[in-house]
């Protein structure tokens, strides 16, 4: 589960920027980049509180 | 961290590592006001090599001056800013301290309300305040900040702790935000290679005009002292003794480095360049809002970024704010002083002048609050060369050191004076205002203090 979260998370982080740099490189469109980066943003907020959470209280 | 050993040396137990001190300073500077100080650049006038060296220039010595200034007297005397200044000044001067300390943090936390005001503004299309605005724009603002400060209140009163987590969660993901503003606001600018990067910021970016209305002209020399001098309060006015007393070794300072650049630099030239994409789009469309500007780049992750930017740095700035003031009236509960203190935050947030002359107000923080930051330096390593007792007030169990109080009240008058009469404008004058008030400190002691205090009685050593 905590594994899970966890790489949900890193790739949540991914996809915040990677839609980012691919607007710039002009391989993708603005509403594409909005949309995956809600989607990022919705997934970062979901699964890092599970792990970061863990791993304060350790 | 700053609520424990509040009277006492921080114990080798309790020290921290690097790494709590580089992920603390990366996500306290990556903030909602980072969205308004970017634009404001640009607005000014300043040219792509005064930007982008002036800020590189200026964060540096920000990081020289935490790592040579404030962490050495951080890690010998491992005390709290207020414990220190208290043996220095005495009880009632730092209570003066603690009035100027919680008002600047008031209007700080303000303009942090603003910016999250403005996302609001997006989604329910209320009138929100132009550039050079000094009163609200509209019935909707007003509501607006109302609501987004006695949120923000209520938090802090109650469930501070559960912002701070939030703010630990949400820093990466925001430096990531940042990263992609300035990236998308270059390709909307058509800037599709890092080739074309510095032609296009020279042309249409940072093109070194005239300032927009209302604005002074910024040059290299503006750019460097506003980045050093932004968080001079922190550094050189030796707020953050009460954060690095916790570091094992002084070295740490260089852990500010992760928020100058990723915060500082980073983040300011990417709001910049989103302002620059709206003026290019609307030239009539001067106004500095971040919630726009977001959401125009990044969409509603974009608002996101700048609700949970503006909340979580006014959270603990008013919550600082009630502690400065509870101080001063301690049988008040710390509960009821933090509401008074959101609502005096919260009326500030209303007026937007606060926010959009931020470069000004930011300076002015530093210049209020640099003063005790040479008289603590001084205290500490020049006292006896110059043949003065260091923590005078604890040694002679006075409330008030005259030295140390003359000292800022002078120094500051200097500083008002240099500036309206002396052509120093104030983004400057803080470098000669940390001489005036070393050199006061240094004969105001030799000629206040009496011989004979008695000895030291803390368990405090000091070099």
């Amino acid at each position: 589960m905590m594994t899970a979260a966890r790489l949900l998370s890193w790739l949540a982080l991914a996809g915040t920027i990677a839609p980012s740099i691919l607007f710039f490189a002009g391989q993708a469109t603005l509403d594409h980049t909005k949309f995956w980066m809600l989607a990022s943003t919705v997934i970062w907020f979901a699964t890092a509180p599970v792990w970061t959470d863990r791993k304060q209280d350790g | 961290m700053t609520n424990e050993y509040e009277r006492e040396p921080v114990p080798e137990r309790a020290r921290l590592g690097f790494k709590s001190f580089l992920g603390q300073y990366a996500g306290e500077h990556t903030a909602g006001t980072e969205l308004m100080i970017g634009p404001l650049f640009v607005a000014a006038g300043v040219s792509a090599v005064d930007m982008l060296a002036g800020l590189l220039v200026g964060n540096l010595l920000a990081v020289l001056s935490w790592t040579f200034m404030t962490v050495p007297i951080a890690t010998r005397a491992r005390l709290t800013l207020y414990y220190q200044l208290e043996r220095i000044c005495g009880k009632q001067l730092v209570t003066l301290y603690n009035v100027a300390n919680g008002l600047m943090f008031c209007l700080l936390a303000g303009s942090m309300i603003t910016v999250s005001a403005t996302a609001f503004g997006v989604w329910f299309g209320f009138a929100m305040p132009e550039l050079n605005d000094v009163y609200p724009s509209s019935l909707g603002w007003i509501v607006a900040v109302v609501v987004i400060g006695t949120a923000v209140t209520l938090v802090a009163a109650y469930g501070y702790a559960f912002v701070a987590r939030v703010a630990n969660i949400a820093a990466p993901w925001m430096v990531l935000v940042f990263m992609a503003f300035g990236l998308i606001g270059l390709r909307q600018l058509g800037v599709d290679s890092l080739a074309e990067f510095w032609p296009k910021a020279n042309e249409i970016i940072w093109t070194g005009g005239e300032p927009l209305p209302g604005q002074i002209k910024f040059t290299f020399w503006h750019t460097m002292f506003f980045a050093w001098f932004a968080n001079m309060a922190m550094h050189i006015g030796m707020a953050d003794l009460s954060v690095f007393r916790f570091a094992r070794r002084p070295w740490y300072g260089i852990a500010t480095g992760a928020g100058m650049y990723l915060g500082h630099y980073i983040a300011w030239i990417a709001a910049s360049i989103l302002y620059v994409v709206q003026l290019r789009t609307d030239p009539g469309n001067t106004a500095v809002l971040p919630g726009p500007l977001a959401y125009s780049a990044c969409g509603v992750a974009g608002l996101i970024c700048v609700i949970v930017a503006g909340w979580t740095t006014a959270n603990p700035t008013i919550y600082r704010a009630g502690l400065a003031f509870q101080a001063i009236v301690p049988s008040v509960s710390r509960y009821r002083v933090t509401l008074a203190t959101g609502a005096i935050t919260t009326i500030v947030g209303m007026f937007p002048a606060v926010a959009m002359q931020l470069l000004g107000f930011v300076a002015l923080y530093g210049m209020v609050l640099m003063p005790m930051g040479a008289v603590i330096f001084v205290d500490f390593w020049l006292s006896r060369r110059f043949g003065f007792q260091p923590n005078y007030a604890e040694r002679a169990g006075i409330g008030f050191n005259w030295a140390a109080g003359l000292t800022w009240f002078a120094t500051l008058a200097g500083c008002v004076l240099l500036v309206l009469n002396g052509g120093i404008q104030l983004y400057f004058v803080s470098l000669p205002g940390w001489f005036i008030a070393a050199i006061l400190y240094i004969t105001l002691s030799r000629l206040l203090q009496r011989p004979a205090a008695a000895p030291i009685h803390a368990g405090v050593q000091i070099p």
